[in-house]
């Protein structure tokens, strides 16, 4: 989740209130976020804030957010918008590579270092989150007073233009970017193979930006800049109209006044749209959702804390939406912000009302009674993981290789497919106790996965000097005889045991598991030298019908 | 404890050594007690010292000496090389030149002897016109006759070992120099010293009788039992550990968990691992472009790549819902929904897959479940993660179900567990609105322990639930750790045999 990072003093500015900063940090969490660290020292704060809220990645909309939260300003911040009389042409040639943009303009902009800082992250965690690491979103911020509108975003060869790029002093063409600059490299998967590139250009040809790579050196934004251009492009229109909405009013939140552009021949003709959604809360569906018997006015006026203006019309509240939240989906979403603005302490009043009664699964209770068995039989329960590898399960094991289930992108080699038996992970407990007292006596029930299905297994191990067929045979006819079950024995022929000295244990004319003498080579395959017995039972099959009822 | 409780508690050894060194003037080495006091073996008198040390009837001193040996016999038969050289010269009038010597001893012999003379100063050189000879002087025609110093030590190393103390340490650090000739062994003695509390004991009055330590069947069978003394054991005394063969701590608190939901009246269920995307990602709402999506986050599995989906009905409703909201009245997310993607194989991040078949196969309310099963996660190892792990999940759907139930039960659910102090705070969570989640105050601290949250209408919507569906779930890890106190998440699937055996229940 993105952390964004602030100067608390530079919050409190912006909320416009002379508030103690530990009261606006100990608020902050019950709006949706968790304080990361905070060092009076510095005054520096880091906030992990959600991803359904990314108007919130910047100081800029945490102080908006806030002012309402605290009830210093209830309701919805409106921002003037006016024309800026700048167009933005649209064409066709994009449809291919990325085919929808939009654009805005913040005059009179109160520059200085804070909204420097705060921009850059913000694009950042715009980019990261809703952008899709930029492939559905990418934004552009420029200095409007660099270049000359109208401006125009097309489609190009990639070898026809060439620019000075961000934080570059050579000129490169657009291809000669995707190889030689590091945003280029990083990011040309999402152009790369492309007839044509996406570019925006002014009225002589400049170039503001290559999205969503990188924007041109002429146009970036210093502490000298004084009006904003913004251009968002992307592949989805809702989600890039919202994020010039959350940019233009961070910056606006500073001072300065949003403008807008005329976007000739793109799915929105005017950006940024300020226009507020209207949206339906059923008054009745809020209480019941939530539990609370609230009135209209109540719900008011918790919703104007989360920065929304209402208005009561019958049984519903005519919610209006700020333009700048683009996770409004459905009225649930508007009913977590009215539990917020009420107060998640004040819940917690109704208990169920329905009669239940409860169980636990049959297989763990199984589990449960055969733990206890092997407990008194003197040995320590184990848990080891189901994620192993296919060289544990078969090289070190000398059995041959079967089908498991395999992961595409395993984290590491030593997990790279679920287990079929518990032998090899329990091994690998003995290792881990290598250094410790003998003799050692482990078991696990636990999961394997055969065939893409879940079995329950139980298998036990014993590691000493003096570890014999005689011993595993005792405990393993002690089970049986625990359970039961009437089983025979058969010699085992799988690799993992001594030739001469493994079983295979049959039950109702099926093989449910094995025991024996461990092949010295698997053992030395696991790094140990005294020798090792062990079971392993397939416990579903051994307990079916047995342990679901008393009688 | 007091002397006379200590005089009681004193074994028949123990007594027989404090009296003999008593009798040695309060101070002993063990070998003197062992002969004074008549013992059968040095054992019984180490032995014996050792608890009354524990006691702190004795005082034990320690004193290192270095001792002296022969490396070999055999080194000392042919003599010393200047001895040699000091015969020779005898013999050849008290002189020789060096090519002479050379040619009487040999040449290695020779160049060590001339060194050695040197050393000793026991002769002089001339030279008169010819090679340089080599005279005996005064000392050299003395060490003709008798031994040298350190030929004598040599000598007496022959019959026995020396301690440091009986010899000159200037020899010794000369033969020290010469190769393989003797060795140097740092011996530790101990000697015993009765204490202020030992004597104290002692002026009581030690009985010396036989005492039994064990009591044998045949002493209970013949009635002797009545007829010996029995001696009293002093309790505190060390006895060796002993360990109890039991569950894994995460059974243990897998257990708890489970009884806590049962008590509640809660039905267990569980699912498979291996999953399609729809299950455990599409029917919870999750966008199909979702970062959690992606092979960093989730685990796809190679063979099967995808599994048919089951219920076409639900499938229908869920691509709706993804597309356009369906009939929930959601946007949805206004992108085309993939069967192909829904259909990829996974390995569950969540356990709240198996709520969600559970819900698809039975919408009707009253339901109260829950889960206490592994997921994975592409995560890295190290010392807060696994890529797999458990977790445990809660779910209860019924008429009038809401999100101040939820609070509710998540208050009587956590004050089960033992944490009574709970608060809550929004959540992040992307499928329950509204989402919280759960801190806990405990040692001292608040800290995060699980979420919570009523499933959005786009999840139940698709499954045909009718009322809204609590769910909370938390980590179980995060759970056994504080409760065993664990520093390491790795400790709890690859545990130490050590961690095994000493792992306390409570």
């Amino acid at each position: 989740m993105p952390v964004i990072n602030f100067n608390v003093k530079d919050l409190i500015d912006l909320i416009g209130e002379d508030l103690p900063a530990e009261k606006v940090l100990d608020r902050i969490p019950m709006i949706g976020a968790s304080l990361d660290k905070y060092d009076p020292g510095t005054d520096e704060a880091s906030v992990e804030f959600f991803p359904n809220r990314p108007d919130l990645y910047s100081v800029e909309g945490v102080a908006r957010g806030m002012r309402a939260f605290m009830d210093i300003s209830l309701g919805m911040r409106r921002y003037e918008v006016e024309s800026s009389g700048i167009s933005m042409r649209i064409e066709p040639s994009v449809a291919d590579v990325r085919p929808y943009a939009v654009a805005g303009v913040v005059r009179d902009v109160n520059m200085n270092e804070a909204l420097i800082r705060s921009l850059m992250e913000l694009q950042e965690k715009l980019h990261l989150t809703v952008g899709r690491k930029r492939s559905k979103v990418a934004i552009g911020v420029h200095d409007l007073d660099k270049v000359r509108p109208p401006f125009v975003y097309k489609g190009v060869d990639p070898d026809s233009i060439s620019f000075v790029p961000l934080a570059k002093t050579e000129p490169m063409t657009m291809r000669e970017v995707l190889d030689k600059h590091e945003k280029g490299v990083g990011y040309k998967h999402l152009v790369e193979g492309k007839p044509l590139f996406p570019v925006i250009l002014d009225k002589n040809g400049d170039v503001l930006s290559f999205p969503p790579i990188i924007n041109g050196a002429l146009t970036t934004v210093t502490d000298e800049t004084k009006n904003i251009f913004i251009d968002v492009t992307g592949t989805d229109v809702p989600t890039i109209s919202g994020v010039l909405n959350i940019v233009a009013t961070s910056i606006a939140e500073r001072g300065g006044r949003i403008q807008t552009v005329k976007c000739v021949g793109g799915e929105i003709p005017v950006t940024p749209v300020m226009k507020p959604r209207v949206l339906d809360l059923d008054i009745a569906f809020a209480n019941s959702w939530l539990g609370l018997s609230l009135t209209a006015e109540e719900m008011v006026r918790y919703m104007g804390r989360m920065g929304y203006d209402c208005k009561a019309a019958g049984k519903k509240l005519k919610v209006q939406l700020p333009p700048w939240r683009m996770d409004i989906l459905h009225q649930a979403d508007l009913v977590e912000d009215l539990a917020i603005g009420y107060g998640y302490e004040n819940f917690g009043r109704t208990s169920p009302r329905s009669f239940t009664v409860g169980s636990d699964r049959t297989s763990e209770r199984a589990a449960d009674v055969l733990r206890q068995l092997m407990v008194g039989y003197g040995f320590w329960e184990a848990t080891t993981l189901t994620l192993t590898s296919k060289d544990d399960l078969f090289r070190k094991m000398r059995m041959p290789e079967t089908h498991v289930v395999e992961v595409m992108n395993p984290v590491s080699e030593d997990h790279n497919c679920l287990r079929n038996c518990l032998i090899p992970s329990m091994l690998m407990v003995l290792r881990k106790s290598k250094h410790r007292d003998l003799p050692q006596r482990i078991f696990e029930v636990g999961d394997v996965v055969i065939d893409a299905k879940r079995r329950r297994h139980i298998a036990a191990l014993s590691i000493h000097s003096k570890a014999s067929f005689t011993e595993i045979k005792s405990v393993v006819e002690g089970l049986m005889r625990d359970t039961s079950s009437k089983v025979c024995l058969i010699p085992s022929n799988d690799g993992m045991w001594l030739p001469g000295r493994g079983a295979q244990i049959v039950y109702e004319d099926q093989t449910v598991g094995s025991f024996g003498e461990l092949h010295p080579e698997v053992i030395v395959n696991y790094e140990m030298g005294y020798p090792i017995v062990g079971f392993e039972i397939d416990l579903d099959h051994l307990v079916k019908n047995k342990a679901d009822k008393l009688l | 404890m007091k002397a006379s409780q200590l005089l009681e508690g004193l074994s028949y050894p123990e007594r027989k050594v404090l009296l003999t060194l008593n009798q040695l003037n309060g101070s002993a080495t063990p070998e003197q007690i062992f002969v004074t006091g008549g013992f059968q073996q040095q054992v019984e008198v180490m032995n014996a010292s050792s608890w009354l040390q524990s006691k702190e009837l004795i005082e034990v001193r320690e004193s290192a000496k270095r001792w002296y040996s022969l490396r070999s016999k055999a080194a000392l038969e042919s003599g010393l090389p200047e001895r040699k050289a000091l015969d020779f010269l005898g013999k050849n009038g008290n002189r020789a030149t060096i090519p002479q010597l050379e040619e009487g001893i040999g040449k290695a012999d020779s160049s060590l002897a001339i060194g050695w003379l040197k050393r000793k100063n026991l002769v002089s050189f001339e030279k008169s016109g010819g090679p340089a000879s080599l005279v005996l002087n005064e000392a050299g025609l003395k060490a003709l006759d008798g031994d040298m110093p350190d030929e004598a030590v040599l000598k007496t190393l022959v019959e026995k070992d020396i301690c440091e103390t009986d010899l000159d340490m200037a020899i010794i650090s000369q033969l020290k120099t010469r190769q393989d000739l003797i060795v140097e062994k740092l011996v530790i003695s101990r000697s015993f010293t009765i204490s202020d509390l030992g004597k104290e004991v002692i002026s009581l009055g030690i009985e010396l009788k036989e005492e039994v330590a064990q009591l044998t069947p045949e002493l209970i069978q013949t009635g002797k039992w009545k007829d010996v003394a029995l001696r009293k054991y002093d309790i505190q005394t060390f006895a060796p550990a002993e360990y109890a063969s039991k569950k894994h701590p995460i059974t243990r608190i897998g257990d708890e968990i489970r009884r806590i939901f049962v008590q509640m009246g809660f039905t267990e269920i569980e699912d498979e691992y291996v999953q399609a995307a729809f299950w455990n990602m599409d029917a919870l709402f999750t966008p199909q472009d979702h970062p959690a999506r992606d092979q960093q986050d989730t685990f796809y599995v190679k063979d099967p790549a995808k599994m048919t989906l089951d219920d076409e009905a639900v499938v229908e409703r869920v691509k709706a819902v993804h597309e356009n909201g369906g009939e929930t009245g959601s946007l949805g997310w206004r992108c085309k929904w993939s069967r192909e993607e829904a259909e990829r194989t996974l390995l569950r991040t969540h356990t709240t897959v198996n709520t969600i078949r559970y819900l698809a196969k039975h919408p009707d309310p009253p339901a109260k479940i829950f889960s206490i099963g592994r997921v994975f996660r592409n995560e890295s190892i190290d010392a807060t993660h696994l890529p797999e792990f458990t977790q445990v999940e809660g779910i209860i759907t019924e008429e009038g179900a809401s999100f101040d139930m939820l609070v509710k039960i998540l208050r009587d659910f956590y004050s089960k567990i033992g944490f009574d102090i709970i608060r809550f705070r929004p959540g992040p969570f992307p499928y329950t609105e509204p989402s919280l989640e759960i801190e806990v105050y405990y040692n001292g601290k608040w800290m995060e322990l699980g979420g919570a949250g009523v499933f959005r209408p786009e999840v139940v919507g698709p499954l045909g639930v009718k009322y809204p569906v609590l769910a909370w779930g938390l980590g179980f890890e995060r759970l056994a750790m504080l409760r065993w106190n664990l520093k390491d998440i790795r400790e709890l699937y690859a545990t130490d045999m050590d961690t095994l055996r000493s792992s306390p229940i409570f």
